[in-house]
């Protein structure tokens, strides 16, 4: 499982990091002070680590100068300033996300820097499909399924992000790469082809006002909430 | 045209005129003497020839024994005075009878019949009444580039009345003047060429300041606000140069207090963008999980909202503060006197639920006197710092509030044995968000607006106020503001009240 090291201060939005990183199915680990965070990136033990700027003991630039090994960072601060992201990345972090944001932004930087470090995992399995990332083929039971790049693309950010509504725009950003709002037409047609081709219709679902989410197990009533 | 030329020209251009103008004007006085003089002497020289003519008539006549010579012996006697003998060459003599008739001459210089016609019209009266003359008339005349000194009298030889004209060369005395002049000349340019360079070194060295208080006026000018001129003359320029530097001092004042205040400006919006963006980020981000994931737990369901309604009691608390910091010199002040003890009590009951659930003790003692405040502030400012002193101290300590009276002033000191506050930080903590421990700061709810906003109270009813901290030992805040006493004295009270 991947690990993932978050050093923030402050405790409700190091609670709330945590809850999102281990929606994706991470193993998140916390640490509130710099010198504790330098200490144990330096254990070499994480995969990754969600470092903020502005810390007790040291800040989040004095700890990227002075770790030993390579981790990953990911700098999450409440900093705007361009000098700042500049020097962040001059000093070899991998992005900088800016506070407030929303988990699942996070959660796609995450899997892009993951990705930049092969961590991830190339084999997804998701109920009867199976997915090998690198050979970009996909195999319902035995049968090879033909899908187009973005529809690959598509069905792996849903196994990646299982039981999540992921709206419209997010998907149009995590995948397209557009930033702003409008092509959605473009989200529901490839929806709608995935669900024809690997018949999901009940699991891929469409979240009013929302967006798609993928189940991970078929709907039933064990859930408290009502969907639809 | 720059100044120093200005006034190197007009300077030269004065004492050239004044140099040249002295020197022609004592010239010509002393030419004009050197001429009179000349004068006189020929006139004397033609008396005395005139005196010489007559006496050889006489003896002439005496040796001839005539009464009366004619006029040819007369002519006679006078070539034989002016050819004969050796008398001075330079000397023309002519003796006319009419001014058209040449009775003898020694020169072939042409007479001026100008000169003549005077003499005979101005004497024709004298000439009438036959009465002897002693007038002289002169003239200069340039005849082939020679000045020559005419001098004609009338003069009676034996009864007849004629006109005896003599004439010298006096070229020299010309010769002599013009030499003069060039001479004068001459030494008019060379001491101008003299005084040209002594004055351009002179200008130029007086007014070396102005240079140098322009090229530093431009560098203060162009934003080189600490540069100031030296100059340390004590003429004009020097004052000028006090004056201007008066003025970069107050520029440059100025300029760092905008600075400033535009520092503490931005780093206020730095400082209160990063204090909302951090509940913001619990908000967003626990409310977006709520909304998105599937299979939420009525654990996490509760958990999460508890976190966003903290959170946003943060937000609102912040905002509030805000606002109060931002309006306080703004709203209506409602300015009344309060006796101090009546103050004191009054704090004391307002602090009293909170000392008791801290397990705490307030020891307050106060000397009666009137202040005047705005109440609603002023308690709550007092509060602040009890407050502050609860949240540093432990459990079972004591906390003092005292009041004392002395002079014209009141001091109030709030005296906590708690943890205390470090030298570096006692500078900050009355900086907006400043917090000296982040997250115990935060857990209690606070916004690092607390001692800002009492700075400000403070400022309104213009009370010092001070710091003094001990790390581990405690901190006290004292504060002292304006008191008058109380009309009727009462003994000063002292309460002590505790759980």
């Amino acid at each position: 499982m991947i690990k993932i090291l978050i050093v923030e201060d402050d405790e409700n939005i190091a609670k709330m990091i945590q809850a999102t990183v281990s929606m994706s199915g991470y193993e998140p680990h916390v640490c509130h002070n710099g010198t504790d965070g330098l200490e144990r990136i330096n254990s070499g033990l994480y995969d990754l680590v969600l470092l903020d700027i502005m810390l007790p003991g040291l800040n989040g630039f004095e700890i990227i100068s002075n770790r030993q090994n390579h981790t990953p960072i990911i700098f999450i601060t409440a900093k705007q300033d361009v000098s700042d992201k500049v020097t962040g990345l001059k000093l070899g972090a991998e992005d900088y996300i800016v506070k407030p944001f929303e988990p699942v932004e996070l959660l796609a930087r995450i899997e892009v820097v993951l990705r930049r470090y092969h961590k991830n995992e190339q084999l997804l399995t998701y109920r009867d499909i199976a997915i090998n990332i690198d050979e970009h083929t996909c195999r319902q039971g035995d049968a090879f399924v033909s899908l187009t790049p973005k529809e690959f693309e598509l069905l792996v950010f849903f196994i990646r992000h299982q039981d999540m509504a992921i709206s419209r725009s997010q998907l149009l950003s995590s995948i397209w790469g557009y930033n702003f709002e409008g092509e959605s037409r473009t989200v529901d047609i490839h929806i709608q082809q995935l669900r024809k081709k690997l018949g999901l219709k009940n699991v891929l679902i469409t979240i009013p006002k929302l967006g798609y989410r993928l189940n991970s197990e078929a709907e039933d009533d064990t859930t408290f909430r009502n969907e639809d | 045209m720059k100044l120093w030329q200005k006034i190197f020209l007009w300077t030269l251009l004065i004492v050239m005129v004044a140099i040249s103008s002295i020197e022609i004007l004592l010239l010509k006085s002393n030419f004009n003497e050197t001429i009179e003089k000349q004068t006189e002497s020929y006139i004397s020289k033609h008396a005395y020839m005139v005196s010489n003519i007559n006496n050889k008539i006489l003896t002439r006549r005496m040796q001839s024994d005539s009464i009366i010579l004619s006029r040819n012996n007369v002519i006679e006697i006078i070539r034989e005075i002016f050819e004969g003998s050796g008398t001075t060459s330079s000397t023309v003599v002519a003796l006319f009878s009419d001014v058209n008739q040449i009775l003898y001459t020694n020169s072939l210089i042409e007479l001026d019949m100008g000169l003549l016609e005077k003499v005979v019209t101005n004497n024709s009266e004298a000439i009438a009444s036959n009465s002897s003359i002693s007038d002289y008339y002169t003239q200069l005349l340039n005849i082939d580039g020679k000045t020559r000194l005419f001098v004609a009298s009338i003069v009676t030889f034996e009864q007849q009345d004629l006109i005896f004209v003599t004439s010298n060369d006096i070229s020299d005395i010309f010769a002599s003047y013009n030499h003069q002049l060039r001479y004068a000349k001459f030494i008019c340019i060379a001491l101008s060429l003299v005084c040209s360079i002594i004055l351009l070194i002179l200008v130029k060295f007086l007014l070396r300041p102005l240079e140098y208080l322009n090229r530093t006026t431009h560098a203060i000018a162009s934003g080189n606000y600490s540069q100031r001129i030296n100059v340390k003359t004590h003429d004009e320029l020097g004052m000028l140069a006090d004056s201007m530097n008066i003025m970069a001092d107050s520029v440059e004042e100025n300029v760092s207090q905008l600075k400033e205040v535009a520092e503490n400006r931005k780093e206020f919006i730095n400082n209160l963008s990063h204090e909302m963006k951090t509940p913001l980020t619990s908000i967003l981000g626990f409310a977006d999980i709520i909304r998105i994931k599937r299979n939420i737990t009525a654990e996490e369901l509760s958990d999460y909202s508890s976190i966003i309604f903290d959170e946003a009691k943060r937000l609102k608390n912040l905002s509030g503060k805000l606002m109060e910091l931002i309006t306080i010199g703004e709203t209506n002040l409602e300015f009344i006197e309060i006796e101090t003890t009546e103050l004191f009590s009054q704090i004391d009951l307002l602090m009293q639920p909170i000392m008791k659930n801290n397990e705490m003790l307030l020891e307050t003692s106060c000397d009666n006197c009137i202040i005047r405040v705005d109440l609603e502030l002023f308690k709550s400012m007092l509060l602040n710092f009890i407050d502050n002193a609860v949240k540093a101290s432990s459990k079972d300590s004591m906390i003092q509030l005292k009041g004392n009276f002395a002079g014209e002033s009141f001091t109030i000191c709030i005296i906590d044995t708690g943890i205390g506050i470090s030298k570096s930080e006692l500078n900050k903590i009355t900086e907006p968000f400043y917090m000296v421990d982040k997250a115990r700061s935060r857990k209690a709810g606070g916004a690092g607006l607390g001692l800002a906003l009492c700075k400000s109270i403070a400022e309104i009813h213009e009370a010092d106020f001070k710091i003094l901290s001990e790390i581990n030992k405690g901190t006290t805040v004292k504060l002292s503001l304006k008191a008058t006493p109380v009309p009727n004295p009462e003994p000063s009270s002292d309460t002590k009240k505790g759980v």
